[in-house]
């Protein structure tokens, strides 16, 4: 995931948080992003979707994101965020909606591939688990 | 007796932890060790009544027990009777009363340690030492409205060792801190009043409502929690916002995301806050035989320490105070065939 983009190193920040006393860091976090992600592009179609757009509201939803995508190390959407910001300075609507699209799209590849990560590590933990048993 | 063994061993982990701190240059005889008896009271409930050292230790045999005892009890925390003809030693060795067989492997152990640890990196000592000596590890205060910087931060927080509350809007921070909008009068000291004692702010910039600037100035305009040190973060790098902020009062400018090594640079402003807040200057005082860049600590019942030259030397010991001069080498001490009990 690393080599394709999608995360940086904000992410192995995070891992190196993750320790025996917390197992669960990551996949908290990476969970909490999923949920307010979701939360939030929700929000924007719907805002998108106005005849008039609301810049403003837009611009600070996609702060937001951009925001937490920068925390969690979500590379890929953090820079279409970006993007997207520039458009809702432009008060460029189809411009922005092009934007959300890609912001989308980038979400649900990242989402996948964590989905799939805490799948495993979850499968790895219980392996470990079974181990020590 | 259950109850005893827990304040011994927190004992023995806080003698550890001040004997790693202040053992900067190895100890080779006795002389040394008992010019800086200091009697005084661990908050685990130990009562301190002499030396002991182990023979182990040292080449020489120990001082006789009479000599320790009286001086021990003429003593007070804060009273040290310097040798007019040495600089004070580094050392400071208070140890609680415990059976005679207990005791010298006891402290032939921390002994060792503290050797050990002085090769090492102090920091990490300093660490064990900060949060298990003092009963109340230094409390920060994080302030974001979102919850995953909240858990980030808290995490990064924790891992530094540090007490943490998160809280997720300025308002409820000014809550917690206990503020009021007419205080005028309020002493200096702690902010202790019914509230939680903070000893660091933390603050996301971009907040609704209030912003972390509104924030910083509602604290450093109260006079009883103007002292408290507050830092700002921010996902973006506005070199306006980042000036405003410093000259606001904010000591650093963190920007997003928060790594770890950030956090660092937060210790030389906690420090400084504490020794403010509680109006304390325990060492600053002491300039002739006090040799502040050193191994010198500073008496703490887990809320008092006084920020010295070097920001990075964080006591958190009881029982000593002054005069602990590092300026004198000594041959390292090695002792590498001890029993730890």
């Amino acid at each position: 995931m690393f080599a394709e983009g999608l995360l940086d190193q904000q992410f192995q920040q995070l891992q190196m948080l993750q320790d025996g006393s917390t197992p669960g860091f990551v996949a908290e976090v990476v969970t909490l992003f999923c949920e307010d992600s979701e939360r939030i592009l929700t929000e924007l179609t719907k805002l998108m979707d106005q005849a008039v757009v609301d810049y403003s509201k837009v611009d600070a939803y996609v702060h937001q994101l951009k925001g937490s995508s920068s925390s969690v190390g979500a590379q890929n959407v953090k820079l279409a965020c970006i993007q997207f910001r520039q458009f809702c300075e432009e008060n460029n609507k189809e411009g922005c909606v092009r934007a959300l699209n890609v912001v989308k799209h980038e979400y649900c590849h990242l989402r996948s591939k964590f989905e799939t990560m805490l799948q495993l590590e979850s499968r790895i933990q219980a392996y470990e688990n079974k181990q020590q048993n | 007796m259950g109850g005893g063994k827990e304040r011994i061993e927190k004992g023995r982990r806080r003698v550890r932890g001040l004997l790693a701190l202040q053992f900067k240059n190895g100890v080779n005889s006795w002389e040394d060790l008992d010019e800086n008896l200091v009697g005084s009271c661990f908050p685990c409930g130990g009562i301190l009544v002499g030396w002991l050292i182990s023979p182990l230790s040292f080449p020489s045999s120990p001082p006789p027990p009479q000599r320790i005892q009286s001086s021990e009890s003429k003593r007070e925390p804060n009273q040290h009777q310097p040798n007019p003809s040495q600089p004070p030693p580094p050392l400071l060795l208070p140890f609680l009363h415990l059976p005679s067989s207990y005791d010298h492997s006891f402290i032939a152990a921390v002994v060792v340690e503290g050797n050990q640890q002085q090769q090492q990196q102090q920091q990490e000592v300093e660490e064990e030492g900060m949060t298990v000596e003092a009963e109340a590890p230094f409390h920060v205060l994080a302030v974001d409205d979102s919850l995953i910087d909240r858990k980030l931060i808290e995490r990064l927080l924790k891992t530094s060792s540090y007490q943490v509350t998160t809280v997720e809007s300025g308002s409820k921070a000014l809550e917690l801190l206990g503020f009021r909008e007419d205080q005028s009068s309020t002493p200096s000291v702690s902010p202790n009043q019914h509230e939680i004692e903070v000893n660091l702010v933390i603050t996301d910039y971009c907040m609704p409502g209030m912003t972390g600037y509104d924030l910083l100035k509602k604290i450093k305009g109260s006079s009883s929690l103007k002292d408290i040190p507050v830092v700002i973060m921010s996902s973006e790098n506005v070199p306006s916002r980042i000036s405003r902020c410093l000259e606001g009062g904010a000591e650093e400018f963190f920007l997003k995301p928060v790594q770890l090594s950030d956090l660092k640079r937060l210790r030389p402003h906690i420090l400084k806050g504490k020794s403010n807040c509680k109006g304390q200057k325990q060492q600053q005082p002491q300039p002739e035989n006090n040799n502040n860049n050193g191994s010198s600590s500073s008496s703490s019942s887990s809320s008092n320490n006084c920020s010295n030259n070097q920001s990075n030397k964080r006591k958190a010991m009881d029982a000593m105070d002054e005069g602990l001069s590092p300026g004198r080498t000594r041959p390292r001490f090695s002792s590498d065939s001890l029993t730890v009990v």
